[in-house]
């Protein structure tokens, strides 16, 4: 039977990391498996613990918090998963444990849509509503918005039938900061998750996004690695979406 | 009809079909040899503007015609100065068809004046099946409902349908039957519409422009100028039809009061009463357009500033030279140019041919090819929903009257060619004054044929071809 990992360790509160895990698990009709992690043990070796489960048969994606103490390990974790990694902050302590409605910021690539695609299709067939948010910026605003009341729904429309082909799927759109939008549009819409796609680079100057919707949010934001052909990500080969 | 078509057989209707086909190339074409991707767009236009119009009956076309359901169908002035102005020159049928649309709804556009507390015919933003108007009255954008105040304030739109049977009429050089009832009905809407102040100067308060980024604002240029044009072009087909009258005259006092902004020591309109005092923003201080600078901006920062969404003021000089003042294309387009977001799809092709009028070919020239790439290249993200038919009318217009600089006066065709540097040649069949017209443009010469007498012209000069072919 496939499962979801739940990774506990000293100084996480394991309550919100549970629960995040056990709901994803029933999308997935999968089983939860915790994997613990000893004080003892070094970040890197804490991150090789939970890669090496990750990346066994069966395994469709890691749960971890975002706060753990003493020494956070989601970074090494994220950098080099090829499956998904969702990140518990302590604040999701308290909010209801089904995951009903995901928020997923799409930025009009083949790319970050591709990464998502199977997530997408999995969480649409668990009946969760999902919503998409679309951020535009100078450089990918649209260049004619004729008339508002018509031009929104076609381009929305056309959007979608690119990047997010779900039946029931919303969009909501912005202009600016993605990361900003990503944190205001999750709290009005009360989503219960974040999904994003994501380079799995984390060097100064890059994905931006990611850092403030991990950073900042208050519910849990799930990382799923773009396409990796051609990249060395380490032993742990892009093994194709859950 | 598939009975019939049956009988024939499918080698007989693709025969059919093949003549068909050959017989409207035979008469309308476009030829540029030294640019064929120009050239081939244009065709993509002509070959759209047919296959989404026909003649007979009445003819709606909306936004995105019958190739997509974006805008609902729904018809706006697209369908009175974008589309009709082409489509009159490639099949007049199918141009006095949209007349037809306009007229046969005129009982629902004297309702809605009528609705307003006003005389005469006033056509809705949005129309459809009823002429009643179907503009949405709100949208979700950026996480709220805003309100859509087209319905209610643009306007102009009622000068465009006048504007479009008048034009139909001058182009084909029929009698304005068509045209006369609506010039009279939407004159009246004007006269009932003007506000006269202290002075008896006349002013239309409350209304959206072409330039959608400013809302409720008094004495747009655009909307005054087009009333004007619209009560004097009324007075003139009453006398015309010997129906001249105490109101026809009331109509020509009110339009000699009516302000349009104009300042004879600048040369420029002001495109509403307080313009100038927002922020002086350029667009090219914040992206490079097209833009849709009122998404990336956002409503209140373009509505506070002079960054515009299309051609207003311009305009006129596209649809009524004759209402603006001699000579102010230049500084009106120097000074609305560097202001003008683009973010409309109506606006690259009709700049492209006011820049061709201003002697800016060049310059013209890339504006066209941004008109031509709109639904080709997919520009919007929106060609899914349908193609842009105001673009590709105006595209098709753009090469007539700003490259050729073709004009219908009096049952006159005169011709004014300002050829961009890369093109040596350009080469139109189009239909005029009922007649087949053939123009050939060389740097040296012009020629022009008719598959009938024609009263035809250079740049004011008269002259008369007649037969196949006639030479300048």
């Amino acid at each position: 039977m496939t499962q979801v990992l739940a990774v506990l360790g000293p100084g996480t509160t394991d309550a919100p990391v549970i629960d995040t895990a056990t709901a994803l698990a029933e999308i997935a009709h999968a089983r939860v498996r915790q994997v613990s992690l000893t004080a003892d043990l070094s970040a890197e070796r804490a991150a090789a613990r939970v890669l090496d489960a990750l990346h066994s048969p069966g395994s469709l994606l890691a749960v971890l918090a975002r706060d753990e103490r003493p020494r956070p390990i989601w970074r090494r974790v994220a950098q080099r998963s090829a499956r998904p990694v969702v990140l518990v902050p302590a604040a999701a302590r308290g909010r209801r444990p089904e995951i009903r409605r995901v928020l997923l910021p799409l930025d009009g690539t083949a790319e970050s849509a591709a990464a998502v695609a199977g997530t997408v299709e999995q969480l649409a067939s668990a009946g969760v509503d999902l919503v998409v948010l679309h951020v535009f910026d100078a450089e990918t605003v649209p260049r004619f918005w004729d008339q508002a009341a018509h031009a929104g729904r076609a381009w929305a429309e056309e959007f979608l039938a690119r990047y997010c082909a779900q039946p029931g799927v919303r969009l909501e759109i912005r202009t600016g900061v993605a990361g900003e939008h990503i944190l205001d549009v999750a709290a009005a819409e009360r989503a219960d998750m974040i999904a994003l796609g994501w380079s799995q680079q984390l060097d100064p100057g890059r994905a931006r996004t990611v850092r403030r919707a991990v950073l900042d949010a208050a519910v849990p934001v799930m990382l799923v690695p773009t396409a990796s052909e051609g990249r060395d990500v380490g032993p742990y080969r892009q093994a194709g979406p859950p | 009809m598939l009975r019939a078509a049956q009988d024939l057989g499918f080698d007989q209707l693709l025969a059919g079909h093949r003549a068909a086909w050959a017989g409207r190339w035979e008469a309308v074409d476009v030829r540029i040899p030294d640019d064929p991707a120009a050239q081939l767009a244009l065709r993509f236009a002509l070959f759209q503007l047919w296959c989404n119009t026909r003649s007979g009956g009445e003819l709606a076309v909306g936004a995105r015609g019958l190739s997509g359901t974006g805008y609902a169908g729904h018809v706006f002035w697209d369908a009175d100065v974008f589309v009709p102005p082409a489509v009159v020159s490639i099949g007049p049928a199918a141009a006095a068809a949209m007349i037809r649309y306009r007229a046969r709804r005129l009982g629902a556009a004297r309702a809605q004046a009528r609705a307003a507390g006003r005389r005469g015919a006033r056509f809705p933003w949005e129309s459809a099946a009823s002429g009643e108007d179907v503009t949405p009255a709100g949208v979700r954008l950026g996480g709220r409902v805003v309100p859509v105040l087209t319905g209610q304030l643009e306007e102009h739109v009622t000068a465009d349908v006048a504007w479009a049977a008048a034009r139909y009429a001058e182009w084909t050089g029929r009698p304005d039957r068509l045209a006369r009832p609506l010039l009279a009905e939407t004159a009246r809407y004007w006269a009932s519409r003007c506000r006269l102040d202290d002075a008896r100067g006349a002013h239309i308060d409350g209304v959206i422009g072409p330039d959608e980024y400013h809302e409720r604002v008094d004495d747009n240029a655009y909307t005054n100028v087009m009333a004007r044009w619209n009560l004097r072009a009324a007075a003139g087909a009453a006398d015309r039809a010997g129906l001249a009258d105490a109101e026809s005259r009331c109509w020509r006092d009110l339009a000699d009061r009516i302000v349009d902004g104009y300042d004879p020591a600048t040369g420029r309109y002001e495109q509403f009463a307080g313009y100038y005092s927002p922020e002086p923003l350029l667009v090219a201080d914040f992206a490079a357009p097209p833009v849709a600078a009122d998404l990336l901006l956002g409503r209140e920062r373009v509505a506070g500033s002079q960054v515009i969404k299309q051609p207003d003021v311009l305009m006129l000089h596209h649809l009524v030279p004759g209402e603006v003042a001699a000579g102010s294309l230049a500084p009106n387009l120097d000074y609305y140019g560097p202001r003008t977001a683009h973010g409309s799809s109506l606006s690259p092709a009709v700049t492209a041919s006011l820049l061709a009028r201003a002697g800016r070919p060049d310059e013209a020239l890339a504006m066209l090819r941004t008109a031509l790439a709109l639904d080709i290249a997919d520009l919007s993200g929106m060609t899914a929903a349908g193609l842009h038919l105001a673009n590709l009318g105006g595209a098709w217009q753009a090469v007539l009257a700003g490259f050729a600089g073709l004009r219908v006066r009096a049952g006159v065709l005169s011709v004014d060619p300002r050829l961009p540097g890369a093109w040596g040649s350009l080469q139109l069949r189009f239909r005029c004054l009922g007649r087949r017209v053939r123009l050939d443009i060389t740097r040296e010469r012009v020629e022009i044929a008719a598959g009938g007498p024609l009263l035809a012209g250079l740049a004011g000069a008269a002259a008369q071809a007649r037969g196949w072919p006639g030479q300048f």
